[in-house]
């Protein structure tokens, strides 16, 4: 395994083709903007090599036997599933932020057994091709994007239906040695930090598709590749002078970049699908399942650290003993833990693929993501309720720097008469980083739309609920037929 | 001098600071047993497992050890520190 210095000097190595505000980032590792996002990536590395959290961090390679990182692991029980909810809850509360790992572990494991299945259908050699990518990420512990979210242009037409060709992701030139692909993915989370990406289609597709039908892995760097970074909320304080309370977060936050994929070429090895349109519904219905059961680890460690900041503040304030604060209070942890709940009986009720890994239970996955679209709202809600105004209306640190303002900021702004000002600030400054900061891309709208937005959580329920059986035990209770 | 390993869970949820649970099991038990991270292969006169939450079932049973002493909680410390001492 790679221990935490070692990834970040690997990530020097990639020449990625990387811009934002306008300017090509030629050191994307050292960037003040994007450095916390790989921090946060980073610590997944650090937490594996430390013993009081390896039991989670780590697992044993079904492949090779070896120990690796839990972030590249094919699931082999249900007890893998329910131990990646809880390294994901921890990463959550180490980071208070997006550790971007996550989508690249569910990705390999949804492609690992479509591929496994597609193979058993079709003849072709997909999963030993996935199989040689996966070896080759388990043994050098890379850190791997998965790329699902086209742009998807006219939202009612199908890929091939498109005015614009390359809105849906494609094949647009076929050779003896492999296949050139062009179009973008959206919305994606950590590929900066990455050094593989593994592409799937983002929808269910029908004939005539073929070409959107397309599965592989290429190097993040690789020839073609044009990275768009995404704004985020607040995102400049990182480059004012005084950047340490008003940030909220100095150290931790998260990523997503658009993708553009100009003519990117993809050898034949490293080709997972293309043109079986009839299994691409299955990469993205396993993917999005695996994903939706992340988020009952990686949001509940997130709010692990929110709700203790808010308790911080009403404490701060002098508040905290007063009756519907600690109710609210009670409130978020019921919320919290309810998403925790989730997350762990969709992976205790997972089942074995035909390829041998572990699938969660995909209707209690559904349900979870689809708690996770509100209950971080209602948390943040009472979060900004419980921290008052002064969250928003906070002097900004270099008015607390200076001199002439210090002693009104640090008189007026003190809460009970023992905590310095200055702390007072730095856990209100958190709050609002991570409800509508930096921090709340990760929190709120990745909650929201996350591994898919909430009305593909509902279509996904309603196939999954067996209403026929609800209607017939009504029906047997009630005497009728 | 007995010879005990440690292992720990992953710590997603824990109830107390694990580590510094560690240190002070250690440091209450240095002048009867060795305290350290589990080698492969090795046998153990115990396996002292620090837990971080009640919620954790695991055993370890792929490490060789005489018996197996749980910490779970805080309040656990005291106990724990005498059955490492009567080994």
């Amino acid at each position: 395994m790679m221990t935490k210095d070692q990834y970040i000097e690997s990530l020097r190595k990639l020449n990625m083709n990387l811009w934002m505000f306008g300017k090509k980032i030629e050191n994307p590792v050292d960037d003040p903007v994007i450095r916390p996002s790989l921090n946060s990536f980073a610590a997944t590395y650090e937490l594996a090599e430390d013993p009081q959290y390896e039991d989670l961090m780590t697992a044993t390679s079904h492949l090779t036997g070896k120990k690796i990182n839990r972030f590249t692991h094919m699931h082999q029980s249900t007890d893998d599933l329910i131990k990646k909810v809880k390294m994901q809850r921890l990463l959550g509360q180490k980071t208070a932020a997006c550790f971007q790992r996550c989508v690249g572990m569910d990705a390999m494991n949804a492609v690992y057994s479509s591929t496994y299945e597609i193979d058993q259908a079709c003849g072709t050699k997909y999963h030993e091709n996935f199989v040689k990518f996966l070896t080759r990420v388990q043994d050098e512990d890379l850190a791997v994007d998965g790329a699902m979210t086209d742009v998807k242009g006219d939202r009612s037409l199908a890929p091939s239906k498109q005015a614009d060709p390359d809105l849906f992701l494609h094949v647009v030139e076929r050779t003896a040695d492999g296949v050139y692909v062009t179009g973008a993915k959206a919305h994606q989370t950590g590929f900066v930090n990455s050094h593989e990406v593994l592409v799937m289609p983002t929808i269910a597709m029908r004939e005539g598709d073929e070409d959107y039908a397309i599965s592989f892995a290429v190097p993040t760097d690789s020839e073609g590749i044009t990275l768009i970074y995404g704004r985020q909320s607040c995102d400049t304080r990182k480059l004012e002078e005084y950047n340490d309370i008003d940030v909220g977060n100095k150290v931790y936050g998260g990523h997503e970049v658009l993708v553009v994929f100009d003519r990117v070429f993809v050898p034949n090895d490293r080709i997972f699908l293309n043109g079986e349109v009839k299994f691409a519904g299955m990469i993205v219905e396993r993917f999005a399942g695996y994903h939706r059961q992340s988020y009952g680890g990686c949001k509940v460690g997130v709010g692990d650290v929110l709700i203790g900041a808010t308790a911080l503040a009403v404490e701060m304030a002098g508040a905290a003993k007063a009756s519907h604060v600690k109710d609210k209070l009670i409130e978020m942890v019921h919320l919290n833990e309810t998403l925790y709940c989730c997350g762990i009986a969709c992976s205790s009720q997972g089942s074995k693929t035909a390829s041998g890994n572990y699938l969660i239970d995909l209707l209690l996955a559904n349900v979870c993501k689809q708690n996770v679209t509100r209950f971080p709202y209602d948390i943040a809600r009472i979060a900004q309720d419980l921290a008052g105004g002064a969250m928003v209306t906070l002097p900004s640190e270099a008015d607390f720097r200076t001199p002439e303002l210090h002693d009104y900021i640090e008189k007026y702004f003190k809460g009970v008469a023992s905590v310095p000002t200055e702390d007072r600030m730095r856990v209100l400054r958190l709050i609002e980083n991570m409800t509508m900061g930096t921090a709340a891309v990760g929190y709120l709208p990745e909650s929201m739309h996350g591994a898919g937005s909430p009305q593909a959580q509902r279509i996904m329920i309603s196939r999954q609920c067996n209403m026929e059986m609800k209607k017939e035990l009504a029906k047997k209770i009630a005497r009728i037929g | 001098m007995r010879e005990v390993a440690v292992k720990f869970c992953g710590g997603c949820n824990p109830g107390y600071d694990r580590g510094a649970a560690y240190q002070e099991i250690r440091s209450a038990v240095s002048d009867r047993a060795v305290v350290s991270l589990p080698q492969e292969g090795k046998r153990y006169d115990a396996l002292l497992i620090i837990r971080g939450c009640t919620g954790c079932p695991y055993l370890y049973e792929e490490i060789d050890a005489g018996e197996r002493i749980l910490c779970v909680r805080q309040s656990d410390i005291p106990e724990v520190v005498e059955k490492i001492r009567k080994l």
